[in-house]
Parts: C-alpha cells; structure tokens; sequence
C-alpha cells in the first residue's frame, strides 16, 4: 500500500513536472502553427531577417517569464488525473481541464481574449494529448480504473 | 508699471535666447578605402550638405582622408572615355568592373577632419561637446559592419580600415543636454537605435536626455548600399527619398512626388520625412526609427509569439500599410496577408533563381577567361606579369594593341563579352527582384508596427507608454529648431 501511495506519488510529480516543462514549448510551437496558418506572425518573418540566436534568446526568456503560469497549469494536469483520469467513466474525458485552463487564461489575463483564445486553447489540447499519453505508458490504462 | 516693463524685457530676452539655440548638424561620409569609398557616397554627402546650408544649419563635415592629396573616391566612367583598344585585355586578363573605374580626390567643400577612427573620435567629443545645448543632428554616409555579439557592437567602417561601434558612439554623446537625433544609412545601422536608450547593451529604458533617429535597416540586414546600385546613377538609399521629404526636392532637382507633410502644418518633421520614405521607397531598405525599434523591443513574451488579429488597429502605421497594399494592387481582405506571402515567396524563388543563375554565368565567365589566357599566354607568355619590364615594352611598341586586336577576333571571346554582358543584366534583374521583396516584407512589418503600437496601449505600462511618446516626440521635431 506504501509503495503503491509512493508510485503514484512519484507519478504525480512526474506529471506535474512535464506538463510545467512542456507548456511554454507547446505554446510556442501551437503559436507558431496557427501564425504559419494566418500567413502572419513575428516569427515567420524573424526566421529569415535575425539571428537565430536571437529567436533562442527570446523563447528562452519567455520560457523563464512563463513559470509564473506554467507551474500552475502542471498542477491543473495533476488535479485533472486526480479528478478524472482515474476513474472508469470520466477518464474518457481526462486531460479536458487542460484546454480549458487555456481558456480560462485567455479570458483573465488578455485584455483581447480573442487574440489568445486559439492559441492557449490548441496548447492545452496537445497538453492533454501528453497528459493522456503518460497516462498509456504508466500503464493506467490497461490496470484499469480506481473505484 | 516698472515691474511689468521688467517681466516684459525678461520675457522678450528669454524668447530672444531660445530663438537663438537653433540646430547643428555633424556629416561624416566616406568609405573605409578609396575601394569602398563610391562617388555616389560622395554626392550623397554634398546633397546633404546643400540641404542643411539652405535650411542655415552649421554643419561639420568629416569626409575619408579629410584633406590630404591622394584619391580617396572612385567612379565610373561614360563608356566614351573607356580606353576601347584595351578592352579586350581587361575582359580576359582584368576585372573588367574596374576597367571603367577611376580615382580621384574629393571635391566635398569645408571638410574639416578626416573619418580615420583615432583622428575622428577626439574631433566628435569636441564637436558633441560643443554643441551639448543645441540640437545636434549626426549624418552617416558610408559603411558598416554586423556584429557578431550584440547589436551595440556594429560599426561605422571609416577610413584606413578603422572602425567606430554603436556602443562607443554612445559613450560620446552620452553626456550632452540637448536632444540628438541620427540617420544612418549603412549596413547593419539599426543598431544604431541603441543610442536612443541608456543603457548602450541592453534593456528599455530610454535615455533622460532626448535621442532619437532613423537608420535604413536593422541590425542584421545588408543596406541598399551593399547592392550593385551604389556604383550606378540608380542609387536610392534611405539619404535619397528621407532627405528628399526635408527638402522638398529630390536630387535631381525635381519636386518630390507627393507632399510629406501629412498634417498639413506647414513644417515636414524627420518623423513625417521616414513615413515618406516608408511609402516612397523602391529599394532593399527596411528602413525603421527608434520609436519603431523601442516597440519591437518592447513586445513582452505573452504576445511576442502570438498570430496578430486580421483587423488591423486605426493607426499610422495601419494607414500606411492600406496605401501601399493599394499601390501594389493587394486586395484589402481577411486573405491580404496570405496574397503577400504568396508574392514573397514567389519574388524570392525568383531571387534565388537569379543567383544561381548568375552563380553559374560567373563559373562559366572564369572558365572561358582561363581557357582564354593560356591560348594567348602559350604565344606571348609576357602577358602573364603585368607589371614587368618585358609588359610595359609590349605596352610601349604598340604590341598590346595589336594582342587586343588578335584577341577580339576570337569566337570565344565573342562568348565572353555575351557571358560578360549576361551577368551584368542580371546583376539589374537581382537587384530589381530583391527591391521588389522588400516591398512585401515592408507590408508585413507595417502590419505588425501597427498591432505592436496598439498592443502598447493596451499592454505597455504608463512608464513605458511615456517613454514610446518621448521618442515619437523626439522624432516630430522640423529639420530646424523654432
């Protein structure tokens, strides 16, 4: 029983840890896709006229501002397991806290929800992907559900 | 009564004085060799001077070696005055870039210093010393180098090979008191905006003292300067059209397009001159100022990456974007982004396909100039040392000519002058294309000027709206101080 607490203990902060370390990339990368799709965004047109070392500089230093939210959006991933993915019936919609943390983000920090709404909403979806992901390989899903 | 004629003598020598601080301007100009120190450099330099002795603006000049007796500019030459009956020799044997070149000494008048980095450095202290209460205004013309670091590192390339860097130029007209404002026109001269804030290196915060100014391109991309035009009469960098609006003329002479003064003031403020130049310009310039740099620095993580809105704000910048959309016939839609990508990426496929192309036109030139030489070095082995005894008595005897003669009777050398030709037409295609790029990329950046201003006023904090003012502020002054 002590060891099982401990597995998923461990699991627990494994998950958390991810998803904090995935956010920032992911929203970059989510960011990035949706700009290519527009045909408009700072880094389609910085690829080609600065330094790449100028694009790492940047993402380097939103990847340290952006702590402040990603350390809590782990934390939404690991209430989202606690919730959902460990039972039988919700697990089905496990990770949907994810996107939804986007939006709710989207709607309390930018004073144009509009213009993040896509964006955070896509990251938290790929997040979930993740989230769902782990969960297939820590071998949850084929050890069935808590009751 | 005596009180009031007092406060009104006091207020009228106060006015007097203030009508008195009125601007100076600093010129330097040249390249960092009589090899990169172009003649249309130098009447870049002359034009400005005219511009600024019209408008009664002492100025101080700084050209290559100053005053010194050797050539320090080169031009080329009309093809009536190219020495024909060599011609075939400098195809084969030269440079034929060079056979039309020629040497000579600067004709700019009141040069008072040369741009030699150890000579022009302690002249600038004193000059940006003396001037610490007026409005100084710094012109560059000539070259510039990247940095490899930061783009405070970037440099004016001055003469004999000296160099001058953004953060050094910074340290000398830290300490005025007066606004200075800038235009640099020179590869890699966006960072040059560094001079605007207080730290040279890094960070937002403005200088206390106001500094502005304009440069043709940012920190990383090659200026109009560095193109093939700088050698012809086709030269338009961002001196041709920013100096132009100030003028009202352009350097022919004739009226300037349309009028640059867009509030109808009366008076084309150096903010006013970069928007005309932002519109009116055809060339590889992405041209930007330091309120437009201080944006771009500005935009914090959270938005940095983010796909802008389709609906442009109701801006400046907005503005200038739909005119130029319409001078290109791009359709103001939700796919007007799309359009200009499509074009880029077309305008730029053909780019590379030119180079390539000329690429392969120039291998082919080199194997046709060496198949070339060894048949004529094989018969007359001299013309293989140029500078030797046994050339210049071929060159004495008439036996060069008869040589050249020989020469232009071959069907090879025939291929040469078309292969030779070839290249230089592709040279004004490239040239023609890249232009025609940087128009769609100047599209896109005024769209994104135009978010980045609005973002700013509904992101940016009262501290950094204040300073963006404090730049634009810096920017809206006239050509003359009042």
């Amino acid at each position: 029983m002590m060891t099982k607490s401990k597995t998923g203990l461990l699991y627990l902060l494994v998950l958390w840890f991810l998803i904090s370390a995935l956010a920032w990339p992911v929203f970059v990368f989510s960011a990035t896709v949706l700009s290519y799709f527009a045909a408009e965004g700072w880094q389609l047109d910085a690829w080609t006229q600065i330094p790449k070392r100028e694009m790492l500089r940047h993402f380097l230093e939103g990847y340290k501002q952006s702590c402040i939210i990603a350390i809590p959006i782990g934390f939404v991933a690991v209430i989202d397991y606690l919730l959902l993915s460990r039972y039988r019936i919700t697990w089905l919609i496990g990770g949907i806290l994810l996107p939804a943390a986007g939006a709710a983000i989207a709607f309390s920090l930018y004073k144009q929800p509009m213009t993040a709404l896509p964006t955070l909403a896509l990251a938290g979806l790929i997040l979930a992907i993740v989230h769902r992901l782990v969960d297939i390989l820590a071998g949850n899903a084929s050890r069935g559900r808590q009751r | 009564m005596k009180y009031t004629n007092t406060a009104l003598l006091a207020t009228l020598i106060t006015v007097s004085l203030q009508t008195a601080i009125a601007s100076e301007a600093i010129l330097v100009g040249g390249g960092y060799d009589v090899h990169s120190s172009q003649g249309q450099i130098e009447l870049n330099v002359k034009w400005v001077q005219g511009i600024l002795d019209n408008q009664g603006i002492p100025t101080t000049t700084f050209f290559t070696d100053a005053n010194e007796t050797g050539p320090d500019v080169h031009y080329q030459t009309t093809q009536g005055q190219v020495t024909q009956a060599y011609e075939p020799l400098a195809r084969v044997f030269g440079d034929w870039i060079l056979q039309k070149r020629r040497y000579r000494e600067h004709n700019i008048a009141n040069v008072i210093g040369s741009t030699r980095r150890d000579e022009l450095v302690p002249a600038l202290r004193e000059a940006v010393n003396d001037t610490a209460n007026t409005d100084l205004l710094f012109v560059y013309n000539g070259h510039g180098s990247q940095s490899q670091s930061t783009p405070d590192l970037v440099t004016l390339n001055l003469w004999d090979n000296t160099t001058l860097t953004a953060n050094e130029l910074h340290s000398i007209v830290k300490p005025r008191n007066a606004p200075f404002r800038y235009v640099f026109t020179q590869c890699y001269s966006g960072g040059f905006h560094r001079l605007a804030y207080e730290n040279p290196t890094q960070g937002l915060e403005v200088s206390k003292t106001p500094r502005c100014g304009f440069t043709a391109e940012s920190a990383y991309r090659l200026a109009e300067g560095c193109s093939a035009s700088i050698e012809t009469d086709d030269y338009r960098d961002y001196t041709t059209y920013f100096f132009a609006a100030l003028s009202g003329n352009e350097r022919d002479g004739a009226i300037v397009s349309r009028n640059p003064d867009t509030n109808d003031d009366g008076v084309t403020t150096f903010r006013e001159a970069h928007f005309f130049t932002l519109e009116e310009a055809y060339s590889t310039d992405l041209s930007r100022s330091s309120s437009e740099d201080y944006l771009t620095q500005w935009q914090p993580w959270y938005l940095r990456w983010l796909p802008p809105t389709i609906n442009l704000p109701n801006n400046e910048y907005a503005q200038l974007f739909r005119d130029l959309a319409n001078r290109y016939n791009i359709p103001l839609t939700g796919m007007a982004t799309k359009h200009i990508r499509g074009l880029l990426k077309e305008t730029q496929s053909l780019v590379d396909g030119t180079r390539l192309q000329r690429q392969n036109l120039r291998h082919q030139e080199r194997e046709l100039q060496y198949t070339l030489q060894s048949s004529l070095s094989s018969t007359w082995p001299d013309l293989l040392g140029p500078y030797t005894g046994a050339y210049q008595k071929m060159a004495a005897n008439g036996q060069l000519t008869t040589i050249a003669a020989a020469i232009s009777e071959r069907t090879d050398y025939a291929t040469l002058i078309e292969v030779q030709n070839q290249d230089k037409a592709l040279d004004t295609t490239l040239l023609d294309l890249e232009r025609k790029a940087t128009q769609y990329q100047k599209l896109l950046r005024l769209r994104q000027l135009a978010m980045l201003k609005q973002q700013l006023v509904e992101y940016g904090s009262a501290s950094q709206r204040a300073d963006y003012e404090s730049l634009v502020s810096c920017e809206e002054a006239p050509l003359q101080s009042p």
